[in-house]
C-alpha cells in the first residue's frame, strides 16, 4: 500500500507535466481586458519548437494571421457582454498539430476613493488623505452577461489588496467597498481590487495610488452678518481695518471631524505671545484693532492629540489700520 | 361771578404758560437735535436713515450702505439695464430664473438676511418678496418655480431646508413655508419642479433621496460608500454624479439609472463636468497642472478639446436644439493647482464671456473684457436663452448678462 502511494506521488507530477507539455499556452496582455481594448497574445509550448512551426491565429473562427514562427498576434476586445474567442493552431515540422483556445469576456471596474479627513463646510474639492485619516474605497464593477444584463454587485466576488497584500477581512462576495487606514506621512499606498464572477469567466481589476498629503491651515474671516467667508482665504499679509474681527482656521485634510475636534491642539500666538485658545472653539481667534496701528504677527501651530506626526503651521502678517472703519474693509476689496 | 372770572383768567394764564413751555421745550430739543446731527455728520455718520420707500427694503439698504459696498446707480425706468450689470452688491446665496413667466424674472436670496428678492431683468426693477429673517444663508439652489432650497450652518453642521414661496394676496410681502431636513450633507432643487434631492449620511455612506419639497414621497435613488459626490440634477430628470475633484487626481462621472451607475467619463485628472439635459452632450474639464476643457457632443463621439481654458463650473448650456454653451474664461490662470486653490478661495480669476459652438468645436468672445473683475460661478440661463445670471466668487455678488446686445 505504501509503495502504491509513493508511486502515485512520484508519477503525478510527471503526468501533469506531460499534459502541460502536450498543450499550447496563450498568454494575454493586459491580463484583465476591458471593453474595446487592444490585446496582445503570445503562444508558448514546452513540446514543440514554435519558431519552426506554422502558426495560425483565429478570432471568433475567422483567420487573423498565419505564418512560420508567428507566436504573437494582436486583437481587440468587443463591447461589454460580448465574447471573443481566440484560437491558435500550431503545426510542427513533423506534422504534429496542437490547438489552444481562449475565451475573453471583457469586464471593467472603476476604483474610487476619498479620505475621511477634514475640509470646511461647502468645500467642493476632494478630501485628500493624510497620515492617520481613514480612506474609503468603492469599486464600481461592470460585468455584463451575454444577455446584456449587468451582474449585480451582490453576485460579484471582490478581492481587495493593499500594497499587494490581500486584505481578507475586506474581501468577499458583494463587498464592493472597504475602508483602509491612510498612508503614512509622506508615503503612498496602492489599493487594488479584483472583481470576478464565481466561475472566474469574467475578471476585472483596478488600482489607485493614494498619496499622503500634509495637512495645512487656511484662515477665513468670520463676518458677523455673512458668516464665515469660506470663499476668500486670508492671504499671508493683509490689511485689517475693522475694530474687531474673528478669524477661523480650517485644518485642511487633518484627521478630524470638525475644526474644533478635541483631538486638535491649537496654539495661537500674536506677536510671539501665546494666546489662550477659546476652549469652546479653539479654531477661532478674535482680533481687535481699535487704537492700534502697525503689523500684528499671528501664528498658529496645530498638532494632533493621537497623531504625533501631524503638525501644521500658519503665519499671517496683519497690517492694522485703525480709524478706517468698516468701509475700508479689505475683505471686499478689488480682485487681484 | 368774580370767582368765575378769576378761575377763567387763571386757566387761560395756565394754558398760555403751558403752550409757551412746550414751545420752549420744542425749540430746545430742535437745537439739540441739530447739534447731534452736526456731530454725527462730522464723524462721517451723516447718511440719512434708510427709508422703506424702495422695493428692496431698509435692511438691505442698511447692509449695502453700512458696510461700504459700492451701491449701484439706480437704473432709470425708461432705460434697459446695461448688458452686464450687478443685481446684488452684497453677498448672495443663490439665484435662478423663473420658468414660464411672462417677463424674464430672476430670484435670489441675500446671504445675510435670507430675504428673497425678485428682479425683472428687462426693466432692472428689484423687489423684495419676503420679510422673514433667515440669518446667514450660505447657499441657495433655485427651482424654475422660483422656490429655493437653502443651506445654513449651525457651527459646522449643515442645516438644509426647502422653501415654498407664497405670494401675498394683499400686496404686502409674501411668506415662505419651510421644511427642514436632518442628517443631510447637501441639498439641491429640481431645475423645474418643486422637488428636492437630499444627500443623506447614514454613517456608512450616503443615499440620494428624491422627495417633494416638504420631504413627502421620498424615493431612494442611489446609495454609495463614498460621501462626496457632486450631483447634477437635470430638467429631464437625469441624474449625473461625479467624484469631488482635486487637481491632478483622476476622477470619474456616472449616470445614475435604476440605482446603478453607467460610466460617462473615466479617470480624468481634476475632472469636473457640465452635462446637458435631453442630450448626451457634456463639457469635460481637466486639471493636471494645466486647465483644459473639452466637449463631447454625443455618447458615441470622442472628446474634442476646446480652444479656451476654463472649468465647466464657469459654463452653462444654452437651451434649444443647437449645442451651444457659454463659458466664462479666466484671462489668465497662474496656479499649477487651479481647482485646489480656487475651491479654497486662495485665488480668484478675472473672466470674460465666450460662446462655444460644439458643432465645430470653436469659441468666440461674447463680450470684450470690461472693468469689472468677475470670477464667475453658478451661472444659470433663462428658458429663452437670452440672459445669464451668475455669482462673482470673489464677493458673492449677483450679476446678469444679456447675451445679445
Amino acid at each position: 500500500m505504501i509503495r502504491f502511494i509513493i508511486s502515485i506521488l512520484l508519477l503525478f507530477p510527471a503526468t501533469s507535466f506531460a499534459q502541460l507539455a502536450d498543450r499550447l499556452t496563450i498568454e494575454m496582455q493586459p491580463a484583465f481586458p476591458q471593453s474595446n481594448t487592444p490585446l496582445s497574445f503570445t503562444v508558448r509550448s514546452y513540446s514543440m519548437d514554435l519558431s519552426r512551426a506554422t502558426i495560425t491565429w483565429y478570432v471568433n473562427g475567422t483567420r487573423l494571421t498565419e505564418g512560420e514562427g508567428e507566436t504573437k498576434a494582436l486583437a481587440t476586445t468587443g463591447a461589454l457582454g460580448t465574447k471573443t474567442t481566440i484560437t491558435v493552431e500550431a503545426t510542427g515540422e513533423n506534422g504534429e498539430s496542437l490547438t489552444e483556445t481562449r475565451v475573453i469576456r471583457p469586464a471593467e471596474v472603476d476604483l474610487l476613493w476619498e479620505a475621511d479627513s477634514y475640509v470646511p463646510p461647502f468645500y467642493r474639492g476632494k478630501r485628500l488623505a493624510s497620515s492617520g485619516s481613514p480612506v474609503r474605497v468603492e469599486a464600481i464593477p461592470r460585468l455584463v452577461r451575454e444577455n446584456g444584463a449587468l451582474m449585480p454587485t451582490s453576485d460579484i466576488i471582490f478581492t481587495w489588496r493593499k500594497n499587494d497584500a490581500i486584505v481578507a477581512s475586506a474581501s468577499g462576495r458583494g463587498k464592493s467597498s472597504a475602508t483602509f487606514q491612510g498612508p503614512e506621512l509622506f508615503g503612498a499606498d496602492t489599493i487594488t481590487v479584483e472583481a470576478a464572477t464565481r466561475d472566474d469567466t469574467m475578471i476585472a481589476a483596478a488600482s489607485v495610488l493614494v498619496r499622503s498629503t500634509e495637512p495645512f491651515v487656511t484662515l477665513y474671516q468670520n463676518h458677523p452678518l455673512f458668516g464665515t467667508l469660506y470663499h476668500r482665504s486670508i492671504p499671508a499679509e493683509f490689511n485689517f481695518s475693522d475694530s474687531e474681527s474673528t478669524f477661523v482656521a480650517s485644518p485642511f485634510f487633518a484627521s478630524a471631524r470638525s475644526a474644533d475636534d478635541p483631538r486638535l491642539r491649537y496654539a495661537w500666538r500674536v506677536n510671539r505671545t501665546l494666546i489662550a485658545a477659546d476652549p469652546e472653539s479653539p479654531s477661532r481667534i478674535t482680533l481687535g484693532a481699535e487704537g492700534s496701528d502697525g503689523v500684528a504677527r499671528v501664528e498658529l501651530s496645530l498638532t494632533h492629540a493621537t497623531d504625533y506626526l501631524m503638525e501644521a503651521t500658519g503665519l499671517w502678517r496683519i497690517v492694522l489700520n485703525d480709524g478706517l472703519g468698516a468701509v475700508g474693509n479689505d475683505i471686499f476689496g478689488p480682485a487681484q | 361771578m368774580n370767582i368765575d372770572k378769576a378761575v377763567r383768567t387763571a386757566t387761560i394764564t395756565l394754558l398760555v404758560i403751558l403752550v409757551a413751555g412746550l414751545g420752549g421745550w420744542y425749540w430746545y430739543l430742535r437745537s439739540q437735535g441739530a447739534s447731534l446731527d452736526g456731530q454725527s455728520a462730522a464723524r462721517g455718520l451723516g447718511d440719512p436713515t434708510p427709508s422703506f420707500a424702495n422695493g428692496a427694503g431698509s435692511t438691505f439698504e442698511n447692509i449695502v450702505q453700512g458696510l461700504g459696498f459700492q451701491k449701484d446707480a439706480p437704473i432709470p425706468e425708461t432705460k434697459k439695464p446695461p448688458r452686464l450689470w450687478r443685481v446684488l452688491a452684497t453677498p448672495g446665496a443663490g439665484h435662478g430664473f423663473i420658468s414660464g413667466a411672462t417677463s424674464t424674472r430672476l430670484r435670489f436670496i441675500e446671504r445675510s438676511t435670507g430675504y428673497l428678492f425678485e428682479t425683472d431683468v428687462e426693466s432692472g426693477v428689484t423687489t423684495r418678496l419676503t420679510s422673514a429673517l433667515m440669518a446667514q444663508v450660505y447657499e441657495a439652489h433655485f427651482s424654475g418655480t422660483g422656490s429655493p432650497t437653502i443651506e445654513r450652518l449651525d457651527g459646522e453642521q449643515l442645516i438644509a431646508s426647502s422653501l415654498l414661496y407664497r405670494a401675498s394676496t394683499t400686496g404686502a410681502f409674501g411668506d415662505v413655508a419651510e421644511h427642514s431636513f436632518s442628517a443631510v450633507r447637501a441639498i439641491t432643487s429640481h431645475p423645474i419642479k418643486n422637488e428636492v434631492l437630499t444627500t443623506v449620511d447614514d454613517g456608512s455612506g450616503i443615499a440620494l433621496i428624491r422627495s417633494l419639497w416638504d420631504g413627502t414621497k421620498p424615493t431612494r435613488i442611489f446609495t454609495s460608500a463614498l460621501k462626496d459626490w457632486r450631483v447634477h440634477w437635470l430638467s429631464d430628470d437625469a441624474l449625473i454624479v461625479s467624484e469631488a475633484a482635486a487637481s491632478g487626481i483622476p476622477g470619474s462621472a456616472y449616470r445614475v439609472s435604476g440605482g446603478g451607475l453607467t460610466s460617462i467619463v473615466r479617470n480624468i485628472p481634476g475632472l469636473t463636468i457640465l452635462p446637458r439635459a435631453n442630450s448626451a452632450a457634456i463639457l469635460i474639464g481637466a486639471d493636471d497642472g494645466t486647465v483644459s476643457i473639452g466637449v463631447r457632443g454625443s455618447a458615441a463621439s470622442s472628446t474634442v478639446v476646446l480652444p479656451i481654458r476654463t472649468v465647466p463650473e464657469k459654463c452653462v448650456w444654452a437651451p434649444g436644439k443647437d449645442l451651444v454653451a457659454y463659458c466664462a474664461v479666466p484671462q489668465r490662470i497662474t496656479s499649477q493647482q487651479f481647482l485646489n486653490d480656487w475651491y479654497r478661495g486662495n485665488i480668484h480669476t478675472t473672466d470674460t464671456w465666450w460662446k462655444v459652438i460644439v458643432g465645430n468645436a470653436t469659441a468666440e468672445q461674447l463680450l470684450p473684457p470690461g472693468d469689472d473683475q468677475l470670477d464667475v460661478e453658478k451661472p444659470v440661463i433663462n428658458d429663452a436663452g437670452e440672459y445669464i445670471s451668475f455669482r462673482n466668487a470673489y464677493d458673492k455678488s449677483v450679476w446678469v448678462l444679456r447675451i445679445t446686445e
